[in-house]
């Protein structure tokens, strides 16, 4: 990469894990009425799924960790980056793998809820390990149900902002 | 390809094996004994290190050999052996001590008696011996409950009680004092997360896990031990319940329970089941609990209104709770049962 | 047949996309059966048996358990006797009995004590406890 390209990457890391942060501040204001630390809507995704369809994979691992990290530290505890982060990986994880194996057959929607649906469920097995009871997977359904519908929303937002950063990349020529 | 493959298969790694860690950093190190006549137990959160429990373990037992009644050669021991005979020298805390528990006694106006050992002595309750005395046996150890009685000279450390067959009893202090102390050895050893539970006097040190509340059960009176009827949310303060159900005895269908009025020589007659102070002193909140509970909702919550850092949750027999709105507010109550009445 | 793909306005809904929704939307139902069978469920509950302050044992409780257990030590003498769910000590050398006459416990946070022989039993559940300790 050259030099000027390597320097755009990293100020639209940047960009995006602030974007992120901020996104995570405004949704810890919305009260959710489950118990788990860090369970929230995940509005942050928006930029996850953008990020994954205009940077390279190992980049966007870059601006999740920094988004975690930051955002447990603005708005939160140890333990809520305990499982925003271990919700965060694994959500990763899953919809890299699943834009991977199905490539352009897939749109943003269901890169979106596979995320919002996987970053429950690695908050879950978290909270199961730290309370040492299987039985909160119980709230997997309300939880996952939740983050699907923000999910398909979290899929058309990502997809604006996935075009408008293209066409910006076109006009400056990057 | 590949290569995403084996990020994703290392994230996934990393959540798991992060979770784990925190789960073991999470989990409080503790350790239960018997002491004081009951069970201590004491739960550290934020620190692994074993000493610190044993640390604070040493100091109960110290301050148990100081002042127990049950061991023959504490200060207190040897101040009862002498009542009448002579002025015995104390230390320095054990002076202290009686001190302020004759504070106490004075401006309780004898509600809160350190003098109080003959009368324990002689109804026996929390021993095999606990019986329902004779009037005459009452009437004769009236007089010796008297704690204006009991002399202090300050500056030669002497305690003496003037009359024969007197008796320190410090168990209505005893177990908010060693919490304070407690308290001191904690932060001396950089611990800021650790609940502390004396006989079910309950000390609740700094916040949970950085900087949540604990959430303290309430014994419910009318039910089994560690059976709760409500949840108090708090952080570093005491929380110290009196009630009929902790000592008591049944004879002829009448339960007698330990919390003594010095003038009738009888246990106090109340409506009252328990009583729960909070606050920030050990001490004052086990001594506070002792005189609330004996002076009723309406002259307690009096009393109470000059200390006032420290409040109460009063249950009377009817399952009814009387609390102020400030409590109200941090209080659950669990126990649909029971009745909610909000006083000033 | 479903149609590979449908556009709102400029955005992309592919039949993948369906499938998959659908797919998740199995996934997180399928817990609520699962709990509902218990089958996940963790109700494992333990008894403690603390003497002198040490951890003497633990016993899971449950269906189909039954045991007897005598603590001796010079003129210290308990029974304790574990039932399927309940725990409860059958006999004691101590003078008040009054670890006896406790009687059968049973759920977590329930305890026998028998404090002139140094021995405490304790029911612990595996669960979320809700409150730090108890006041009493």
């Amino acid at each position: 990469m050259t030099y000027h390209a390597r320097t755009r990457t990293l100020a639209l890391m940047a960009l995006f894990s602030a974007q992120g942060i901020v996104l995570h501040i405004i949704e810890s204001y919305i009260p959710i009425p489950f118990i788990i630390p860090g369970a929230k809507l995940g509005l942050a995704n928006i930029v996850t799924v953008s990020a994954l369809y205009v940077l390279s994979p190992v980049k966007v691992l870059g601006v999740i960790i920094v988004r975690v990290l930051l955002s447990s530290i603005f708005a939160g505890t140890m333990i809520t980056f305990a499982y925003s982060m271990a919700g965060a990986v694994l959500s990763y994880a899953m919809m890299l793998l699943l834009k991977s194996i199905l490539r352009d057959k897939v749109g943003l929607i269901g890169i979106s809820c596979t995320g919002a649906v996987f970053h429950n469920i690695g908050q879950l097995l978290v909270a199961s390990i730290m309370i040492g009871s299987i039985r909160i997977i119980s709230y997997l359904p309300f939880l996952s149900l939740a983050g699907i519908i923000t999910g398909i929303f979290v899929g058309i937002a990502s997809h604006y902002l996935v075009m408008s950063t293209k066409r910006f990349q076109a006009k400056v020529n990057i | 390809m590949r290569k995403t493959f084996v990020i994703c298969f290392l994230m996934i790694c990393i959540s798991v094996s992060f979770s784990s860690c925190l789960k073991a950093a999470n989990d409080p190190i503790s350790k239960t004994e018997f002491l004081l006549g009951t069970i201590c137990s004491v739960k550290i959160y934020d620190r692994s290190d074993k000493s610190i429990l044993e640390k604070v373990f040493d100091e109960i037992k110290r301050i148990e050999s100081m002042i127990s009644t049950s061991i023959k050669s504490s200060e207190i021991s040897e101040i009862n052996r002498n009542s009448g005979i002579k002025a015995v020298e104390v230390s320095l805390e054990v002076l202290g001590l009686i001190k302020r528990g004759l504070e106490f006694s004075v401006i309780s106006g004898g509600i809160f008696n350190i003098a109080i050992g003959p009368l324990v002595d002689l109804w026996g309750i929390g021993t095999p011996d606990a019986r329902v005395p004779l009037p005459e046996e009452i009437e004769e150890t009236i007089p010796l409950l008297d704690y204006r009685d009991v002399e202090i000279d300050e500056a030669k450390r002497l305690v003496f009680l003037k009359k024969t067959g007197m008796s320190l009893d410090l168990g209505g202090i005893a177990k908010g004092y060693i919490a304070d102390r407690i308290e001191q050895v904690l932060w001396d050893n950089g611990v800021s997360s650790a609940i502390v539970n004396l006989g079910g006097n309950v000390y609740a040190h700094g916040s949970k896990n950085g900087n949540e509340e604990w959430k303290i059960g309430i014994q419910d009176p009318f039910s089994q031990r560690n059976q709760y009827f409500a949840i108090y949310r708090t952080k570093n303060e005491s929380i110290v319940s009196s009630g009929v159900y902790e000592r008591f005895f049944e004879q002829d269908g009448v339960v007698y329970h330990h919390i003594f009025d010095s003038t009738t020589g009888y246990p106090v007659v109340t409506k009252l089941q328990s009583v729960t102070i909070t606050g920030q002193n050990s001490e004052t909140a086990d001594a506070l609990s002792t005189i609330v509970f004996s002076l009723g909702i309406e002259k307690g919550s009096e009393f109470l209104e000059g200390f006032p850092d420290y409040e109460a949750i009063f249950v009377d027999e009817d399952k009814k709770i009387y609390l102020t709105q400030k409590m109200m507010d941090l209080t659950e109550i669990t126990n649909e049962s029971y009745q909610v009445e909000i006083y000033d | 047949m479903i149609k590979r793909q449908w556009m709102v306005g400029d955005f992309k809904i592919k039949r993948a996309d369906l499938i998959i929704l659908a797919i998740l939307i199995i996934l997180s139902i399928v817990p609520l059966f699962l709990s509902a069978n218990e089958a996940l469920a963790n109700n494992d509950i333990y008894a403690v048996i603390y003497v002198d302050a040490q951890k003497y044992k633990e016993i899971k409780l449950g269906e189909g358990v039954s045991l007897e257990f005598v603590i001796e030590d010079k003129d210290v003498r308990n029974v304790i006797v574990v039932e399927g769910n309940e725990i409860y000590m059958s006999s004691s050398s101590c003078h008040d009995q009054i670890c006896v006459k406790q009687g059968i416990i049973s759920k977590p946070g329930q305890s026998i004590v028998c404090l002139p022989n140094r021995i405490y039993i304790e029911i612990i559940g595996k669960e979320v406890t809700p409150v730090d300790d108890i006041s009493r």
